[in-house]
């Protein structure tokens, strides 16, 4: 049980273990291998005691416990929740300035932006015509499940919504914060190379769908699509990989039928 | 740079399992951290001096175990009792 609110996240771990024991090697690099299930006592007959306390939890179990909080309220609102993450630069800004004009007409819809500094991207949302929320990170490279959760708390959206969070641009740590999403959206422009998923593979590995932004500049570089497909599904076998054109608008319909699918396919699972 | 938050973690939950324990003198602390984690061990080893500065922690010595994959987890706190 949570030790917070009584949820099953945050299992505690009630086996701790009281090792007794002499403390000469104070540059092993093991923990004490011990069984789980018994409390050990080894008398080896010295005057001061150090003992063991067993832990073992996941240091990601305070975001992963409030995740689960926001998912939990995600399901109740019935709001549609989309992390985007990416490097800076790779274009989420103008995708979805360019994408969600063509979802407004079926869907009500908001933006969370994420950054460290300034609110220009919720502002270029609002000039498109689209609610939109930034949060500013300040030092920190990546949203986590509070700072989505405080905020998405407040919003009166209407059910259905679908609420797209810009996470950092940043291709490491956004990845390790779940933020309590329904999916994650990998987006990969065509100008940073075919290597980029195995160079940070856990971005992709986890993403529901990749999005291949910047596709109208392909004609003007020496950048090998296949081999990107092919250094994707390295990584992830399963996401759908869709190629776009926030300026032309190529891709775009496509990209939206893909969302709208995968969130059908969430529903009957 | 999460390094520092996740730091800030370990350091309150660490605390919280020494307040259990009643009067203990913390030596040291285990965290596992994997290559696939999104933890890097030299970060995280910096940034924990700062985030144990005036806790319970503060001369704690932190081992970092290697993992084998996304691991990131606090193992164990060796106390000595007073």
């Amino acid at each position: 049980m949570c030790r917070d609110c009584g949820c099953t996240i945050m299992a505690e771990h009630h086996h701790h273990h009281h090792h007794h024991h002499h403390h000469d090697h104070h540059d092993h690099t093991h923990p004490h291998d011990h069984s789980h299930m018994h409390d050990h006592h080894h008398d080896h007959g010295h005057d001061h005691e150090h003992r063991m306390i067993s832990v073992e939890e996941s240091l990601f179990q305070k975001n992963a416990h409030l995740a689960f909080h926001n998912r939990e309220l995600f399901q109740q609102r019935d709001w549609k929740v989309f992390n985007m993450m990416s490097s800076p630069g790779s274009g989420k800004t103008t995708l979805l300035c360019s994408l969600l004009p063509l979802l407004k007409k079926t869907h009500s819809l908001a933006v969370i932006v994420g950054d460290q500094e300034t609110s220009l991207d919720a502002e270029r949302m609002q000039a498109a015509g689209i609610a939109s929320h930034q949060i500013n990170t300040h030092s920190a490279c990546h949203l986590d499940a509070e700072r989505v959760g405080n905020l998405l708390r407040g919003l009166e959206l209407h059910p259905k919504t679908w609420i797209f969070i810009e996470n950092v641009g940043n291709l490491v740590c956004p990845a390790v914060f779940d933020l309590g999403e329904a999916k994650k959206i990998a987006v990969l422009s065509v100008t940073e190379g075919e290597e980029k998923p195995l160079k940070y593979p856990v971005l992709f590995q986890d993403a529901d769908l990749i999005v291949i932004t910047k596709s109208d500049l392909l004609p003007h570089l020496d950048f090998d699509s296949k081999l990107l497909e092919k250094n994707l599904r390295t990584q992830n076998k399963k996401a759908p990989i869709v190629f776009c054109s926030a300026r032309t608008g190529q891709g775009l319909s496509d990209l939206a039928q893909t969302l709208e699918k995968m969130l059908d396919e969430t529903k009957c699972a | 740079m999460h390094e520092l938050s996740l730091a800030i973690d370990l350091v309150d939950r660490a605390v919280e399992v020494i307040k259990k324990q009643g009067p203990v003198l913390p030596i040291r602390i285990s965290v596992l951290i994997g290559p696939e984690s999104g933890v890097d061990s030299e970060a995280f080893a910096f940034a924990f001096p700062e985030a144990a500065r005036g806790s319970l922690l503060e001369s704690v010595q932190l081992e970092i175990i290697p993992g084998s994959g996304r691991e990131f987890s606090f193992q164990s706190l060796e106390v000595k009792d007073v």
